[in-house]
């Protein structure tokens, strides 16, 4: 789609020259919707004005043409709808409401070819090109846009990692760490793969240095590459991954309860209710020393907190193998100055409230991983949130409903929610 | 599932983010006041710590009120200003639930979900609500003071200082920035800027010609999402018209050569009190606000606990940290008290006699949002000063503080954010 800006016709003119170019550019700029003749007139008068200032012709086309993006046609996705009720999107509409979905970039010439012709709302035209664009390296856009909302990388930002006491988790770790997550993501939706592997897989997308940090071989450089784990390996899947767990710390300890929540939101779609606010602070444990769950039982003493503890901390218990930057781990040590120390043998085991038991980590994921509907709902909403751009709401339930029927039946693959999302009759509609 | 009830949910998705127009600061004009002002004029200063303070070393006691109050460690520096300010407790933002956003909503009072379906709003800031009074006749309506990494000290997103749409609005980030922006003269010829001038308002023409074109057959939801647009063009506008009204004018003449680049923590704090002394005393503005560093305030107190580390502070190192901190910043407001009380109006009264300043954080301590530390001082609004005054309850808006300052500024305004009346307390 790159052209140039200038091209010069037979006899031209200086001003004949802008005057297309105007046009041309404010044509790409605003995604095949044409400027209207005033719009332009006023352009060519800032370019006059610009010439009779001194300035040379190629010069005097920059400010028009930056007062072109300054413009509401390129600023914003505009979708008129005058009468009442909803209207069906024309196909240049639909051509940007997919690019800026899948690419969050202006559509292509390709786009914009199939609209001009009518022809991009055709189910079968339509599906081979949400597959050319996921294929498209402008995709990765999507993957880390979306992703990020999703699964709240945001709070791996949050706090500084206190590299005192997890040296090997500096700054080029934690990319390489949150880069794990898109990378695997891209994989799954790229490899036409199940997005149950992010539950638990046999394998890992990472790069040499994380192949270091989880112990595993025979990787090296900076690229990210998928590597078979060991069978006895806790990677594989979100809940093995360094990023995912260190968000479930602050830097310097475990949070089973971030985790737990974490687990319940992101995996389970069973989100507990926000804390409340001013918590009171349990000034009475100051002076002593005591076990992660020592000190977490504090919870369980108010019923209004156990409420909602007793099913968030057992679950996070259960990632206490981890530490707080997401190291394999079997005891625990807690150093309180002036107090001491005190190291105790993790005790991963637990039960989810009402529910099933587990004896250590491997039996917590494998139940989370028995429950792929309840992932790929949740998956599916925050897809629909994305790729709408505004929150679900309860009438998209049937929406969501029908999506996640469709993917299941093919194996959950990541690429047939997205399918099935652009062909609904929401996303073609204004 | 209804056609209709989806019709509701239409919207326009912006592709960008504010008008984009081609840049307009570096235009040149001129200082002083429009006329001299018969009365002097009221000034404001706000001023934001972010995190908030010590709270067993910062706070007196609730029971210990009046004039006669002792002044906490936390405050000791400002003893020889102890008649000239006043200490408030019992205000707080009931709709702010950030524990790390010091700033966001402290002059705004907002509520964050005020909008269905958006996760941000806000509303107009105090500062502004004063700037659209005061700053008339002044080259600047507002001038805002910012620091690097804002959201390290505990200020949390945007400003401190946000327009009538609830859109933040940008500061000076370093004291050299600042003093440019106050102080220095542009060097182009006044033929050329007026052209200049000319030809953003041809800019401004050419926009609004298009956005009569994207705005034919948008649902109302639509049309008040351009409203946006139109809105960002008028206030460039506004914009134009005053720096028309300044072209032909020279800036004030700085009482200072410009501060060294790369000045950090208490020493950058220090220079912008300078400045901020300095506008007020050029009339280049009479509205300021300021979100103070404490992240590098930290590191030039040789602190080497984190700035968040610190607000969660626990008896010990962290603890000593916070104190040491809220020693040093009640060390520079008294020198910036002591400043504006050295700078004479053409009177004989002071720069202080006429300014309000206001010294505070939405953060109490740690993160709590309640009771927010307030320290007025300044005959400005003409409050009752030297007092420690605690309200009944924890329950009182903190607009409520912002009207009686606006009101006693002379802003003729009835109501601020979730105001519901005025702090009586405070008045004569």
């Amino acid at each position: 789609m790159i052209r140039p800006i200038l091209t010069r016709g037979e006899g031209q003119t200086d001003e004949d020259q802008a005057r297309a170019c105007f046009a041309d550019f404010a044509h790409r700029a605003f995604r095949g919707r044409s400027a209207e003749a005033p719009f332009l007139a006023r352009l060519l008068g800032i370019y006059r004005a610009g010439r009779q200032s001194g300035l040379d012709h190629e010069r005097a086309l920059r400010e028009p043409l930056s007062v072109i993006l300054a413009s509401p046609g390129f600023l914003y996705l505009s979708e008129p709808n005058p009468g009442k009720g909803s209207r069906r999107l024309d196909d240049l509409e639909l051509a940007s409401r997919l690019s800026y979905f899948l690419w969050s970039a202006p559509p292509d010439a390709e786009l914009l070819r199939l609209a001009e012709k009518s022809v991009l709302h055709e189910p079968a035209i339509l599906s081979a090109q949400v597959d050319r664009l996921i294929a498209d390296p402008k995709s990765s856009a999507f993957v880390t846009g979306f992703t990020h909302q999703w699964l709240g990388l945001h709070r791996l930002d949050f706090f500084q990692f206190d590299t005192k006491l997890h040296k090997d988790f500096d700054d080029s770790t934690k990319a390489a760490a949150r880069d794990e997550v898109y990378q695997t993501i891209a994989h799954i939706l790229r490899h036409g793969d199940s997005l149950t592997h992010l539950l638990k897989s046999d394998y890992v997308v990472i790069n040499g240095l994380l192949a270091d940090y989880y112990g595993l071989s025979e990787v090296s450089g900076d690229a990210f590459r998928k590597v078979t784990l060991p069978q006895d390996s806790p990677r594989g899947g979100l809940l093995g991954m360094a990023a995912i767990l260190a968000m479930g710390s602050n830097g310097r300890d475990t949070s089973p309860v971030e985790r737990g929540t974490w687990i319940l939101r992101k995996l389970l779609h069973e989100p507990p209710p926000p804390a409340p606010p001013n918590v009171p602070q349990l000034n009475r444990l100051e002076d002593k020393l005591l076990s992660t769950r020592e000190r977490l039982a504090a919870h369980q003493e108010q019923p209004q907190c156990a409420q909602c503890h007793r099913k968030i901390d057992p679950i996070g218990f259960g990632l206490e193998n981890f530490n707080a930057t997401g190291k394999w781990r079997t005891t625990e040590t807690y150093e309180k100055k002036g107090v001491g120390l005190k190291t105790w043998p993790i005790s991963p085991a637990g039960a989810f409230y009402k529910g099933s038991s587990f004896k250590d980590y491997f039996e917590l994921r494998d139940q989370i991983a028995a429950h792929p509907q309840k992932f790929g709902r949740g998956f599916t909403e925050a897809l629909v949130e994305y790729g709408m751009g505004r929150p679900f709401g309860f009438l998209d339930e049937p929406l969501a409903t029908a999506i996640l029927t469709e993917a299941q039946a093919k194996d959950y693959q990541m690429a047939a929610f997205i399918r099935a999302l652009v062909l609904s009759e929401i996303f073609q509609t204004k | 599932m209804s056609r209709t009830d989806l019709s509701r949910r239409h919207f326009l998705r912006a592709a960008g983010t504010l008008i984009a127009l081609p840049a307009l600061s570096s235009l040149g004009f001129k200082a002083f006041a429009a006329e001299k002002p018969v009365s002097q004029p009221k000034r404001m200063v706000f001023l934001g710590f972010g995190y908030g303070v010590t709270n067993e070393s910062w706070f007196p006691s609730l029971k210990d009120t009046g004039a006669d109050y002792a002044l906490p460690a936390g405050l000791a520096p400002l003893a020889e200003h102890k008649k000239d300010f006043t200490l408030v407790q019992g205000l707080s933002n009931k709709f702010s639930d950030e524990a790390h956003w010091g700033s966001t909503f402290w002059l705004t009072g907002a509520n964050r979900y005020a909008q269905p379906g958006q996760s941000f709003h806000n509303g107009i800031s105090a500062d502004q609500v004063a700037a659209a009074k005061l700053g008339m006749d002044t080259r600047y309506g507002s001038i805002r003071l910012d620091c690097a990494n804002a959201v390290d000290s505990g200020h949390g997103p945007g400003s401190m200082a946000w327009d009538a749409r609830g859109k933040p609005l940008a500061g000076h980030e370093n004291p050299v920035s600042a003093y440019h922006r106050l102080f220095s003269d542009e060097t182009m010829p006044l033929a050329q800027r007026q052209a200049l001038l000319a030809q953003q308002r041809s800019v401004l023409d050419a926009v609004l010609e298009d956005a009569a074109r994207v705005r034919r057959g948008l649902s109302r939801a639509d049309t008040d999402k351009l409203d946006e647009y139109f809105q960002s063009v008028r206030d460039i506008e506004l914009r134009l018209s005053k720096d028309e009204q300044w072209l032909d004018r020279p800036k004030a003449k700085a009482p200072f050569p410009p501060p060294k680049p790369g000045l950090a923590g208490k020493e950058e704090i220090k220079v912008m009190y300078d400045l901020i002394v300095a506008a007020l005393q050029t009339d280049s503005t009479r509205v300021l606000t300021y979100r103070q560093p404490v992240s590098s305030l930290l590191a030039s107190l040789s602190v080497k606990v984190a700035s968040h580390d610190m607000s969660h502070y626990a008896p010990g190192e962290r603890m000593e940290a916070s104190q040491k901190r809220d020693l040093e910043q009640s060390r520079l407001l008294a020198g910036l008290f002591a400043k504006l009380k050295a700078t004479k109006e053409a009177d004989g009264s002071s720069l202080f006699d006429h300014t309000t300043i206001a010294y505070g954080s939405n953060i109490r301590t740690i993160h709590y949002l309640d009771n927010c530390p307030t320290l007025i001082a300044g005959g400005g609004s003409g409050i009752r000063l030297g007092q420690h005054v605690a309200l009944q309850g924890k329950s009182t808006p903190l607009c409520n503080l912002w009207l009686t300052l606006l009101q006693g500024s002379g802003v003729k305004v009835d109501s601020h954010g979730d105001s519901n009346g005025v702090v009586k307390e405070l008045t004569l």
